[in-house]
């Protein structure tokens, strides 16, 4: 079972789309105040789908739903229950 | 027709440097490729001015234009005519939306008025002669008919420092890979507004990157991004490319490569659009209404000029005795083509420009101005942005249009012109 938490998903954002995350980035700062956009998160759609072999369906892409690496722990932790 | 002042390349920086010559009083000639003006901000669709506006000291501050005379000039009259919209706040800076057709238009006027100034469309430069450290004669070119002209100084503006590479004079190139990656923007007509509100433009891009996963689109895809313009209908799709070819590595200055990137580009929005246009009901009208003359090159040759400008100056905000142009955007890294990386200097405040930096290291008489200025590969990536070439281009044609001297003196000179300009 892959590590699906917080500071994993923080990383996992430093490592594809916004590499000057600072390191103390928390578990709820906001990743679009930070620099995510609309292209970063085409690229990070397809990585998670990539690193936890799951599908990202359409109505699940929000602000919301991608706006702190606790939100999208919650994401990926609800796809794969 | 020997002018005194020769402006190569009619973009940002090269309107302003022909302008701000033409206004000291020098016999100006312009000269541009394309059939308008503009540059990158007409040829390639770029639809905003960056680095137009200081950077905000606080959250809330008030957006201010960064630099006197033409760039001030150009602001408010985009607004008052209704060629711009702004300023508007993107996470930490300001930006100016525009429409690049009355943008074109907007330059011919604005040139137009200028009775030292002559511009010259669909010319280029094919040849410089050098003597004494000075640039000579250069032949001009329009459809296979050539002349001579001998500038007593000239503006190199072109962006590709075509004059450095004509003369054998010292320039230098990133190397391919960390090479600031081309983008292709084209205009697009029929979207729905709700696709670029709320959660719209997470829903394109979550359909695009279905597609790409699906083997639907090619992996060229993930560069794409949406941007709504400035009337209500316009959209503008900006694709940033890898720009390496199954033939050979992104070289900006290589025909075969820029040939294989304008097809790519054509190539890759029109799937874009075609494939969105069946999955998305927002796109069911959509349609591409616009393509760009040129794609967009961020970066290729830069001119090795007397000083050369570093991410530290940039960084630290070093603002010297020679300071003639106030850089104030962030470097803005695009060395890949997954989205930018946004390096901001430590305080919000501008970088000054020396002049140093807009001056050729070994002919007296050729200054520089927009992104092929004397900086490094770092530091371009924060002076390439069209408010700032407006800036250096002022002060490249202030320079450029006065009694030759030394550098030192020659700063003083265009300080104490831009002091006395509209702010």
């Amino acid at each position: 079972m892959p590590d699906t938490s917080p500071s994993t998903m923080i990383s996992l954002v430093r490592e594809t789309v916004l590499p000057d995350l600072p390191a103390d980035f928390g578990a709820e700062a906001d990743f679009f105040e930070a620099g995510l956009d609309s292209m970063g998160v085409m690229q990070l759609v397809m990585f998670l789908e990539e690193r936890f072999a799951k599908k990202v369906e359409p109505e699940e892409l929000s602000r919301a739903n991608f706006r702190s690496g606790k939100a999208l722990a919650t994401l990926v932790n609800e796809k794969a229950a | 027709m020997n002018p005194d002042v020769l402006v190569i390349g009619g973009g940002s920086a090269g309107v302003a440097a022909a302008l701000a010559a033409a206004r000291q009083g020098a016999d100006t000639l312009l000269v541009e490729r394309h059939g308008f003006l503009g540059g990158a901000g007409t040829a390639s669709l770029v639809h905003s001015f960056c680095g137009l506006y200081e950077l905000p000291a606080t959250p809330d501050a008030a957006p201010k234009v960064a630099n006197p005379g033409l760039p001030a000039e150009l602001e408010r009259e985009l607004r008052a005519q209704g060629i711009a919209q702004g300023p508007i706040r993107m996470g930490r800076v300001d930006v100016l939306l525009h429409q690049p057709h009355k943008l074109a238009l907007f330059y011919d006027r604005w040139c137009a008025h200028e009775k030292n100034l002559n511009v010259l469309l669909h010319t280029e430069v094919a040849s410089c002669s050098v003597h004494q450290n000075r640039a000579a004669e250069l032949s001009l070119l329009c459809r296979g008919r050539s002349w001579s002209v001998r500038p007593r100084a000239i503006v190199d503006a072109s962006g590709d420092a075509v004059l450095a590479a004509l003369t054998d004079h010292a320039w230098e190139s990133t190397p391919s890979d960390e090479l600031q990656r081309p983008a292709y923007i084209v205009g697009i007509s029929g979207v729905e507004p709700a696709a670029f509100a709320g959660d719209g433009p997470l829903k394109v891009s979550g359909c695009l990157a279905r597609a790409i996963r699906d083997k639907n689109l090619p992996a060229a895809v993930s560069g794409a991004h949406f941007r709504a313009g400035t009337m209500s209908d316009d959209a503008f799709l900006t694709l940033d490319l890898a720009g390496d070819s199954p033939e050979g590595a992104f070289d900006p200055n290589d025909p075969r490569s820029l040939t294989w990137i304008e097809r790519e580009g054509r190539e890759t929005v029109c799937a874009i659009i075609e494939h969105l246009r069946m999955a998305l009901e927002e796109f069911v009208n959509a349609r591409v209404t616009a393509l760009p003359a040129r794609a967009g090159i961020r970066e290729s040759r830069r001119w090795v000029g007397e000083l050369v400008l570093t991410e530290e100056d940039m960084l630290e905000s070093r603002c010297g005795d020679q300071a003639v142009a106030n850089a104030t955007w962030p470097l803005e890294l695009r060395e890949t083509a997954r989205g930018p990386r946004l390096l901001y200097p430590r305080e919000p405040k501008a970088c000054g420009i020396p002049l140093g930096c807009l001056r050729a290291r070994d002919l007296r008489n050729v200054f520089i101005a927009g992104r092929c200025l004397s900086a490094t590969h770092r530091a371009q990536a924060g002076i390439r942005v069209m408010g700032t070439a407006l800036a250096t281009g002022q002060a490249a044609g202030i320079a450029a249009a006065s009694a030759e001297s030394a550098t030192g003196a020659l700063a003083q000179r265009v300080r104490k012109v831009l002091s006395g300009l509209e702010t």
